[in-house]
């Protein structure tokens, strides 16, 4: 009897530990409207060449990262979502971001290898650095290169328009410019919650026949915000790591896990892509991202004043401390 | 910076409005956007950055280059920790922005809005200008907080590397917050800063 009232014990103890469902979805700032695409096949393209890479085999691994997100079952083996994707091939073309008045606007994932700020990459002079204040980050578009911080792995540029929340444009840029030493290998038969099933990791840049920075595990992540999927920090660093969210922001070295989806992950994408059904817009039952908040009325000088002086004070105690 | 009637906007006033509407929204949920980053913790951030300082955002704008936006935001420094001084003006680029109804989200870029008041780390971003240490992670907001010394703390809506990955430990609740006043005492010491 015991036994059983332990059994049942931990089994609930097990069922409250799990979150039932904690996807994040993309809001706007301003007007908490959910972001959704009214499509249910996005199209895309990869930038071609890229240096430092066999383009076959990343055109493969990002494929199948997409594929991964049309593969999408629930832990029962449902097929939730109906989304889907096609890949238009290959293209020269590097611009990411949207243009309201264009006609030509793509959904790009592009390897950007070189960095902006090196010698050599953006000619001295030339008007995308000197309009800098004007016009700035021009020169990543101009001269395919990376302008960001060095240390994103990658970063996703979603346009959509803020009464709606409806998605026209998403680009994929990946940091490609040698911080990062970015991999497609694996083993034949590799499971990618199984850390080292896939391959060893990479011990430096020049390692080969291993996982460094894993480009569908990388692109993988990705996807789910072109999406319109946010980041599940919950869901980090799981003891099982088939727990883990694809759409946990961080990664390293030999990372593989997010090649797959977790329930939540799925959870995430049939809540919004529900398979025969509308997109649905914010749904209360899962997290929700606020980014900011409403501006209140207020006439005297405020707290963020009082904020200026302790800070004064605090400097003036600090050089009275070294003082005595 | 002006507003249309030509007086200075009171952003003081706005930071706390906007600090304490934060704060009660806070217990309710509050995750911040990103991208894939490599997770930097305070010694890494003051590393790489030229600059350290506690700032009010005192005014944004939104800048177009073909198809990409870019918010300007220009700070104010009200406490200089590392290559700035009290006072000093600086403008800092973050990638995404709104035009009309047009808006693009750059995941992981801090999205700065006037009025606030945020623990800063910048790096170069060409003559004069700068961008955040791992996007997000180098604009932490100030925010209220009555259990802290000296009233404020700072928010933090990243996932810390310090957690082991797939050790089983319990994640700190996010946002998570810290003192200020200690926490800008900790920045000094890494900065080696003298004053
Ligand atoms: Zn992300």
């Amino acid at each position: 009897m015991k036994r059983a009232v332990l059994a049942l014990a931990l089994a609930l103890a097990g069922a409250l530990a799990t979150p039932a469902r904690a996807y994040v979805r993309s809001q706007d700032a301003n007007t908490s409207v959910c972001l959704f695409w009214t499509s249910r096949d996005i199209h895309w393209r990869l930038s071609e060449p890229i240096d430092d890479l066999p383009f076959a085999d990343v055109e493969a691994a990002v494929k199948q990262s997409f594929q991964t997100w049309h593969d999408a079952t629930t832990p029962s083996g449902a097929h939730c979502s109906d989304m889907s994707f096609t890949y238009d091939g290959a293209t020269t073309r590097t611009d990411t971001g949207y243009d309201p008045n264009a006609t030509n606007n793509i959904n790009l994932v592009v390897f950007r290898t070189k960095n902006c700020d090196d010698p050599g990459v953006v000619p001295t002079g030339d008007p995308c650095e000197k309009d800098v204040f004007d016009h700035p980050f021009a020169c990543a578009n101009k001269y395919d290169c990376w302008s960001h911080d060095p240390s994103a792995v990658a970063l996703t540029t979603t346009d959509y328009n803020v009464n709606t929340g409806v998605i026209v444009d998403a680009d994929v840029e990946v940091n490609d410019t040698g911080a990062y030493h970015f991999t497609t290998y694996s083993l034949p038969g590799c499971d990618p919650d199984q850390a080292g099933s896939c391959g060893r990791t990479c011990n430096s840049n020049t390692d080969t026949d291993c996982i460094g920075w894993d480009v569908q595990n990388t692109v993988t992540h990705e996807i789910g915000h072109v999406l319109g999927l946010g980041h599940e920090q919950a869901l980090c660093f799981q003891q099982d790591p088939t727990q883990d969210a694809t759409m946990c922001p961080t990664a390293t070295n030999g990372d593989t896990d997010k090649r797959t989806l977790a329930p939540d992950d799925v959870a995430g994408l049939c809540a919004i892509y529900p398979k025969g059904a509308p997109p649905t817009t914010c749904t209360p039952s899962g997290h929700i991202t606020i980014t900011s908040a409403p501006a209140g009325g207020c006439s005297s000088s405020g707290p963020a004043g009082l904020l200026a002086l302790v800070l004064a004070l605090a400097v003036v105690t600090l050089r009275r401390e070294r003082r005595t | 910076m002006k507003d249309a009637a030509g007086k200075r906007p009171d952003y003081r006033c706005r930071a706390m409005s906007r600090a304490l509407a934060a704060f009660a929204l806070a217990s309710i949920a509050a995750v911040a956007q990103a991208t894939t980053l490599v997770a930097l913790d305070t010694q890494d951030l003051v590393a790489q950055a030229k600059v350290v300082a506690v700032v009010d955002v005192v005014a944004t704008r939104v800048a177009r280059s073909g198809g990409i936006l870019t918010t300007v935001a220009t700070l104010e420094v009200v406490r200089a920790v590392k290559g700035t001084a009290l006072g000093e003006r600086l403008v800092a680029f973050s990638p995404g922005g709104r035009q009309g109804e047009w808006v693009q989200l750059v995941d992981g870029a801090p999205r700065l809005q006037e009025g606030e008041t945020r623990v800063v780390f910048l790096e170069p971003a060409g003559p004069g200008v700068y961008r955040f240490v791992g996007l997000e992670q180098g604009a932490l907001r100030v925010v209220p907080d009555r259990s802290a010394p000296g009233g404020f703390a700072v928010e933090r809506h990243f996932v810390s590397r310090l957690v082991p990955k797939h050790s089983g430990l319990p994640l700190p609740l996010l946002p998570s917050r810290e003192p200020l006043m200690p926490y800008l005492a900790k920045l000094d010491h890494l900065a080696g800063a003298r004053r």
